[in-house]
């Protein structure tokens, strides 16, 4: 499911291969009625619970085999590139994002500044300000007052499906509702200058997601996913989604003990080897560079770094 | 003006204090002739687009205050003003104290920059709660809260206090070793109930931080006290620093420090204990006071 934007409208949307489909506007077209009122946000959507998910979901799946009426094309169904995505969900707390939850990119990060290529002690979570939340294709525009070492990194984000505290970790997947695609875009200097965190993932632009939330039902097992980023058509990071140190279910787990889990909540899981970071010598994003940040069975996720006051 | 979330006969409102009294802002402001309708929560209102109209309220409300929309203050339940639509960010290290533990960049020191989530908020009177075998060192720190109004981009520090709304106080409840544990310190002070803040919120105008201290009395005691301004950096400095490459919008909440880092004061460290009272203040503006529960 994604959120998009044509004419100025913004709808709520199923993706099938190259076709998007409004659902408001299809459901209308095709005379389909739901058992409770359809929201217009997919954080809404998520809120609303089981009973609405099933009840879109064959919807889905009565769309899934149509040949689109050409006719109905910009009405209730558009090609890909006819439309602009938003960021599919605004959630209502900072998506969380785990830091070193692969042991190359622990090996690969840290051999610089000499620290064990061993697992963390534990989990460690920081956050991305909902502030700095964009969609598919959006601009990433930093100013070199600020940064001048922007990297990128290509991670698996988890949207949470309902409230939960001290989740078991043998449950844990039953709280998921979808996945989608996140790039934990970083300033090196401030991540570490700072050292929490948060200011250096959280500039302007600093977590494009997208452009659609795949359902459990649609990605099976996460772990089974490969995760691949290009920059300028180069292949720069390219491995299995399922080799985190901490698992998803241990994610969850962890994150709720004492704090509550809700719906539409995300977690980002960790990035994986290949990040501007840890190249000899390092090197970072220019104007002008091209992300494509691409998690099989989800989606690809493209963006432009953009340097203020340039073109 | 002083507003409040509240609520009566089990309703939440809008409200704003006169004297003893709590006045519903819808209905105060229909009755005076307004045109303002709170029609979400306190932080639909609290922007600095409506601040001349809040003040304009505040003194009609004072000429003719009317019972139909005046509650007396102890007949009603006060509440956090809101929860933000985004979590809430901690200039962390912002006391003299930790000024060499900061890496420094053109002259400042970097404060540690993290957050709360916003599931955290909790009433005054409402307990502080936690598991026991998640954390054993629970600490409490009185912050001035920020209530930022008006969308703030870039903005030095000699205008950036013009977009801000008002001031209230948190009470910023941390287990320190789960900050410990995780190394990134965002988890540690989210657990749930560990955003105690206001629950008045003082319009900008009607506060002066250069002339306040910032309080929290454990069981009565005072444990800590310093200015509202003796932090490191300045509040307007940490606005204006979060606003380069960091839009802020109205609504967001910013913890702008606390007078001493952790113990309560006391050596070795003294930690919240189930049955402690803690109690958060900035003098004469606005105090919250909170119980402790472990589970």
């Amino acid at each position: 499911m994604a959120t998009v934007k044509e004419a100025e409208e913004t709808s709520l949307a199923f993706t099938f291969g190259s076709s998007v489909v409004s659902i408001h506007a299809a459901a209308a077209a095709l005379g389909r009625s739901f058992e409770s009122a359809v929201p217009t946000t997919l954080l809404q959507v998520i809120e609303a619970g089981p009973e609405l998910w099933a009840d879109l979901e064959a919807f889905y799946d009565s769309l899934r085999d149509c040949e689109f009426p050409d006719d109905a094309r910009g009405a209730w169904w558009w090609d890909w590139d006819g439309v602009s995505f938003e960021p599919p969900i605004i959630p209502r707390k900072n998506p969380w994002v785990v830091g070193a939850n692969y042991y190359q990119h622990l090996a690969n990060g840290f051999a610089r500044i000499p620290r064990p290529a061993i697992a963390p002690p534990h989990v460690e979570y920081f956050t991305k300000a909902v502030n700095s939340i964009v969609g598919h294709d959006a601009d990433i525009v930093y100013d070199k007052r600020v940064t001048r070492t922007v990297d990128f990194e290509l991670e698996l984000a988890v949207v949470i499906g309902k409230h939960g505290k001290d989740v078991p970790v043998a449950d844990a997947y039953d709280w998921v509702f979808g996945y989608t695609v996140a790039n934990d875009i970083s300033a090196r200097e401030l991540q570490l200058g700072h050292q929490q965190y948060h200011r250096g993932k959280s500039l302007d632009g600093f977590c494009p997601l997208g452009p659609v939330i795949a359902t459990t039902r649609e990605t099976g097992d996460p772990n089974r996913l490969r995760m691949r980023q290009w920059v300028n058509g180069e292949l720069k990071q390219d491995w299995p989604v399922g080799d985190m140190i901490y698992k998803i279910d241990k994610l969850i787990q962890v994150l709720s003990e004492g704090m509550t889990i809700e719906p539409g909540e995300i977690i980002i899981c960790g990035t994986v080897p290949g990040v501007g970071f840890e190249q000899l010598p390092q090197s970072w994003l220019q104007h002008g560079d091209v992300l494509e940040a691409e998690i099989s069975r989800i989606g690809l996720l493209r963006n432009t770094i953009k340097m203020a006051g340039v073109g | 003006m002083k507003l409040v979330t509240y609520s009566v006969e089990g309703r939440q409102r809008v409200g704003f204090l006169l004297d003893e009294q709590v006045c519903d802002l819808g209905k105060a402001a229909s009755a005076l002739g307004f045109d303002l309708s709170p029609g979400g929560d306190l932080a639909s209102v609290a922007t600095n687009e409506y601040r001349g109209l809040l003040n304009e309220i505040d003194e009609a409300a004072r000429e003719s205050m009317q019972d139909e929309w005046c509650t007396p203050l102890d007949e009603v339940q006060l509440h956090a003003p809101y929860r933000p639509r985004q979590n809430i960010l901690i200039a962390g290290g912002n006391t003299p104290d930790e000024f060499t533990s900061q890496r420094m960049r053109n002259g400042r020191p970097m404060l540690r920059y993290h957050t709360k989530a916003p599931s955290a908020v909790a009433d005054p009177g409402e307990a502080i709660s936690w598991p026991r075998q998640l954390s054993t060192e629970v600490h409490a720190e009185p912050h001035v809260a920020v209530v930022i109004g008006a969308t703030t981009s870039y903005v030095e520090p000699s205008n950036v206090m013009a977009n801000v709304f008002g001031f209230t106080v948190a009470t910023n409840v941390v287990a320190q070793d789960l900050k410990r544990k995780h190394g990134q310190w965002d988890k540690a002070v989210s657990l749930d109930t560990f955003m105690p803040w206001g629950p008045v919120l003082v319009t900008a105008d009607e506060v002066d931080l250069s002339e306040l201290s910032c309080r929290l009395w454990l069981n009565d005691r005072m444990a800590i006290s310093g200015g509202a301004e003796s932090g490191l950096l300045k509040t307007a400095e940490i606005l204006s620093e979060l606003s380069f490459g960091m839009v802020l919008h109205p609504g967001d909440v910013v913890l702008t420090g606390t007078a001493e880092s952790v113990g309560h004061g006391e050596v070795p460290e003294r930690w919240l204990q189930d049955r402690d009272v803690v109690q958060s203040g900035i003098e004469g503006v606005v105090q919250i006071t909170n119980p402790v529960s472990t589970y």
